[in-house]
């Protein structure tokens, strides 16, 4: 290809002249570039004039479907509505919630609630759900009108302008049926009232201003008495033989089963008539010593019962005081009249004890 | 200081809780005074008298009067959800209040349950005479008879006497089924803690079987106002809850009032 001038044009062979020109042109081009970016960049934002007062707040170019949770309702009835929005391309801004309470033709049919965020749901990246409950005013709604949704489609090309469009959601037909049963309450402010007059009742008066009493016991508490009350007792036990060492003392040779018998024996005296004690006590005494210290069978004498005691091993201060309860009781026992002020189960007790202390065999006999 | 005083005068200054009683009871009156001629302006009333007995439980006064004036007041107001819950706030605080039974009675049978009676609320397996008790009382009592049975059983010990014997061993099997009954009662107390009360606020609300809207319904009849439940769990805006019948399912967070309690101990309404 030449010019014509005859000169080669392409290949080699080309002319500075024309490298020049190339050269020049290379500022316009860029600012070209540059004028087509910006005008493509100011055609996506929706312009303020001409907006429409629905617009949805969507850049881009989308397809709005509807549909029902079922097709036949009753009156008053809750059933859901799906508004879907799908973009046919690139987004550059979400549809935000539309409010359908601004369509005179659905709010006039519907009471209408929204159930999803400003943002709706995203089933996937090209597709916006937004959820109400609505509820048929009447029998005479026979669906869901056609639902415009206000967008802004920005330029095709460079150089061109973009638009706001509105595309419809088909009407959804419905069919609703007469509600089935009686309103449930009655909330008109006007019907009268039929509580009893036990509602009209109020209590009255200062104790009305009266803070809650709350019985509470921690169980955090509950535990620490669980722990501390034997713990306690345990204490209590150790004072107590410390304070008393001689009951202590006592309590402990109470173990031996033979004076823990004949304690019993004594303890019941005071069922039996009283000439019948001095006797019962000296049997029960008796009975003690035969088990404690090998007394004879045959009834010993009082001083027999001391001799008998030395023997064994006993002091001579217990085998005295055995000896003389046991002196006591036969003069109780054969005197004319008998002796009712003496006390014979302590008598015989301290007796019990004492030989307890004083014995030579230190573990209980069972 | 001069700044702190204008502000006092200028920032209105909430009332004291005597004028606001004072306020609610003659809301209340004069609500009661108007029913026959003028049964909306009465309703209005009664809900504004509601609402100062709000202000003062919020204030901390949490007793069985409040809760039930509350209860009336809303009952009267046509605020059933509301009602049955001060009715039933005010029967934790006490139980044997009679008249508060009666008037949660009342209230329950204004509710619109479901024909299959799944919804209702279960009946009290105890007679109405039947003194109602905390976990307290018993707990107490369990821990007196354990103590007074250590204290028995160590004088036993000491003394050897049988009567402290009998004693001891009398002490701590009584304080067993105090014991039983303080568990009983006590696990029932927390689990109406973790599990709050739940009203319904609204009619025709659908049961579902799972938390969304695109999950059949449980029951073909829907729940009413005032149907009470348990709720389960909670997750986004719907939560799971337990009926009187024992059956579950998903409703939406909005129609349902939770009776939470707060981690102090208090109940709040949410």
């Amino acid at each position: 290809m030449t010019n014509t001038r005859g000169r080669g044009i392409c290949g080699a062979g080309l002319q500075p002249a024309s490298r020049v020109r190339q050269v020049t042109n290379l500022p316009h081009i860029l600012l070209g570039l540059l004028l087509v970016a910006t005008t493509a960049v100011a055609d996506d934002t929706p312009p303020a004039k001409g907006r429409p007062v629905r617009f949805s707040g969507a850049v881009g170019n989308f397809r709005a479907t509807m549909q029902v949770e079922r097709a036949e309702v009753r009156v008053n009835e809750p059933f859901l509505l799906i508004l879907r929005i799908t973009a046919l391309g690139p987004a550059s801004d979400p549809p935000k919630q539309p409010d359908l309470r601004d369509l005179s033709n659905v709010n006039d049919a519907f009471h209408i609630e929204s159930l999803s965020g400003p943002g709706g749901t995203r089933p996937d990246d090209h597709t916006w759900e937004f959820q109400y409950r609505l509820r048929a005013k009447s029998t005479a709604v026979d669906g869901v009108p056609s639902l415009p949704f206000v967008y802004y489609k920005p330029a095709s090309s460079p150089g061109t302008r973009g638009a706001y469009q509105t595309t419809y959601a088909p009407r959804v037909p419905l069919t609703v049926k007469p509600a089935e049963a009686p309103p449930v309450t009655h909330r008109e402010g006007g019907k009268p009232f039929t509580a009893p007059e036990s509602v009209y009742e109020i209590a009255t008066g200062p104790s009305v201003l009266r803070r809650p009493f709350t019985w509470n016991v921690p169980v955090i508490s509950a535990g620490f008495i669980l722990v501390a009350a034997p713990l306690a007792c345990v204490v209590w036990y150790f004072v107590w033989k410390r304070w008393y060492p001689d009951a202590a003392r006592l309590a402990h040779r109470q173990r031996s089963q033979a004076a823990q018998q004949a304690l019993s024996a004594l303890a019941a005296l005071k069922k039996r008539p009283a000439p019948d004690r001095p006797r019962a006590a000296a049997e029960a005494v008796v009975a003690f010593l035969r088990h404690r210290a090998d007394l004879p069978l045959t009834l010993p004498s009082p001083e027999e019962v001391e001799s008998h005691l030395r023997r064994t091993g006993l002091t001579d201060e217990v085998a005295a005081t055995a000896a003389r309860f046991i002196r006591d009781t036969d003069a109780a026992r054969f005197a004319p009249i008998g002796d009712a002020a003496t006390d014979w189960a302590d008598a015989g007790s301290r007796v019990v004890l004492l030989v307890e202390a004083e014995s030579c065999s230190p573990s209980s006999s069972s | 200081m001069f700044a702190v005083l204008i502000l006092l005068t200028v920032v209105p200054q909430p009332l004291p809780e005597t004028e606001v009683l004072d306020l609610a009871e003659r809301t209340f009156q004069q609500a009661a005074a108007e029913r026959e001629k003028d049964p909306a302006r009465a309703r209005e009333l009664f809900r504004l008298a509601a609402q100062r007995y709000g202000n003062l439980v919020g204030r901390g006064f949490r007793n069985a009067d409040v809760y039930r004036n509350q209860g009336n007041a809303r009952l009267l107001g046509d605020d059933l959800p509301d009602a049955i819950l001060a009715y039933r706030r005010g029967l934790r605080t006490a139980p044997n209040d009679w008249a508060m039974r009666a008037n949660l009675a009342y209230a329950r049978e204004q509710v619109a349950y479901p024909p299959d009676g799944a919804a209702r609320p279960p009946a009290d397996s105890l007679p109405p005479w039947w003194p109602r008790l905390g976990s307290a009382p018993f707990l107490t009592l369990a821990l007196l008879a354990y103590c007074l049975g250590c204290v028995a059983l160590t004088r036993w010990y000491m003394t050897r006497s049988r009567r402290m014997l009998l004693a001891g061993v009398i002490a701590l099997v009584a304080a067993c089924p105090f014991g039983g009954l303080w568990f009983w009662i006590d696990r029932a107390e927390q689990y109406e803690k973790e599990h709050p009360l739940v009203i319904i606020t609204d009619d025709g609300v659908l049961l579902r079987t799972g938390n969304g809207l695109s999950y059949p319904r449980r029951f073909e009849s829907p729940l009413n106002r005032g149907v009470e439940a348990r709720r389960l769990l909670e997750r986004g805006d719907w939560i799971k809850i337990e009926l009187g019948g024992g059956e579950t399912g998903w409703v939406p967070r909005r129609w349902a009032l939770v009776d939470e309690h707060e981690q102090s101990g208090k109940w709040v309404y949410r």
